[in-house]
C-alpha cells in the first residue's frame, strides 16, 4: 500500500487536480471583496442612527473611505443589497427624502464582523456625530 | 513548514500580506479544499472566502504557529464548516466534477494500465471518510510529517498514526475488491 501511495501526488496532479488552478482572477476577486466588505462595514456602522444617502456620502468622505471617491454610486448599490438582506430598512420622510437605518440583524452582523473592534466603533461613531453636528 | 515568509513580511500592510499568501499558497489551498468538497467551482468560492477570512483574522494572528499552519487551519475549518452546512447536505450536486475527464492521449498499453491503477488509487482515496482521507492527503500529497499533520488538524500525533493505519487498511480493502470484482 505504501508504495502505491507514493504515486498519489503524481496521480492526483494528473487526474483530480489537472483542471484545478488558482489564477490571478481569483486573486483579483478576493481584493474586490475585501474592499467592498470594508465599505459595507463603514456604511452600516454609520447607520446606527437614521440617515439619508447624501448624509452618508458626506460622512464617508469625512472618514476618508477611498473606495467611494469618484464612485459614490456604489453607496446606493450597497444600501440596496443590505436592505434586501434585511441589515437595514429604508423609509421616505416628510421632505420626500429616503432615509436608511440599521436593523437588529444588521447590527448583529456588524458585530460579528468586527468583534474585536466592537467598543471602538461605538466611540468613533459618537465622535463623528459630534463633529458632524458642529459643521452642518 | 516554512515560517520564512512571515519574518520577511512583517513590515507589509495586511493587504500585501494576503497577496503574498495567495501567491505562495493559493494553489495549495485550492487543492486542499477540492480534496474536501470534491467540486472545483465550490472549492474556488471557498478558497476566496478563506483568504478573506484570513485577512480579517490577520490582526489576531499570534505568532505561535507558522503562517502556513495557521492558514491551513482556517482553510480546513472553513471547508468542514461548509460540509456541515444545510446547503451542502440538502442540495445534491448533479455533477461531481472530479475525475470526470481522463486525458485521451495515452496509446501505449503499459501507460494505460499504470494510469488505471493510479486512477483507481485516487478514486479510492477520494472516497475515504474525511478523517482518514485528510491524513492520507496531507501525508502523501503534501508530504507533511506526522507532527505537522497533528498540528494542522489539532489532534494528537498518535491519533494521526491510528487514522493513517486505518485509512490504509480501508484503501487496501477497497482496491482489492475493485481488482477482484
Amino acid at each position: 500500500m505504501d508504495d502505491r501511495l507514493k504515486n498519489l501526488k503524481k496521480a492526483m496532479n494528473e487526474s483530480v487536480f489537472s483542471k484545478v488552478e488558482f489564477t490571478s482572477t481569483h486573486q483579483k476577486r478576493v481584493h474586490q471583496q475585501l474592499n467592498e466588505s470594508q465599505v459595507v462595514q463603514h456604511i452600516l456602522s454609520l447607520l446606527v442612527d437614521k440617515k439619508t444617502g447624501i448624509e452618508l456620502a458626506q460622512l464617508l468622505h469625512a472618514k476618508g473611505v477611498q473606495d467611494i471617491f469618484n464612485n459614490e454610486g456604489v453607496i446606493y448599490t450597497i444600501l440596496h443589497e443590505q436592505e434586501n438582506k434585511g441589515h437595514i430598512i429604508s423609509q421616505w420622510d416628510d421632505a420626500g427624502v429616503k432615509c436608511y437605518q440599521l436593523t437588529k440583524s444588521g447590527l448583529k452582523w456588524l458585530r460579528s464582523q468586527n468583534r474585536e473592534k466592537k467598543t471602538l466603533f461605538a466611540r468613533k461613531q459618537q465622535l463623528l456625530e459630534v463633529r458632524l453636528n458642529d459643521h452642518f | 513548514m516554512d515560517s520564512y515568509l512571515l519574518q520577511t513580511t512583517t513590515t507589509q500592510t495586511n493587504e500585501e500580506m494576503i497577496d503574498e499568501l495567495m501567491k505562495t499558497y493559493g494553489q495549495d489551498v485550492l487543492q486542499l479544499v477540492v480534496q474536501y468538497v470534491h467540486n472545483v467551482t465550490i472549492a474556488e468560492d471557498l478558497t476566496q472566502e478563506i483568504f478573506i477570512k484570513c485577512y480579517k483574522a490577520l490582526p489576531t494572528f499570534q505568532q505561535q504557529s507558522s503562517m502556513k499552519t495557521w492558514l491551513w487551519r482556517i482553510a480546513i475549518n472553513h471547508a468542514k464548516d461548509y460540509m456541515k452546512s444545510w446547503y451542502f447536505k440538502k442540495v445534491e450536486l448533479v455533477e461531481q466534477t472530479y475525475l470526470q475527464e481522463r486525458p485521451s492521449y495515452q496509446t501505449v498499453e503499459s501507460i494505460v494500465v499504470q494510469r488505471d491503477e493510479d486512477d483507481a488509487l485516487v478514486h479510492a482515496v477520494m472516497q475515504l471518510p474525511i478523517k482518514y482521507r485528510e491524513v492520507i492527503y496531507l501525508c502523501y500529497y503534501e508530504e507533511q510529517t506526522m507532527k505537522e499533520i497533528a498540528d494542522v488538524l489539532q489532534i494528537n500525533e498518535n491519533t494521526v498514526k491510528t487514522r493513517m493505519r486505518k485509512g490504509k487498511q480501508l484503501l487496501k480493502k477497497q482496491l482489492e475488491e475493485e481488482f477482484n470484482g
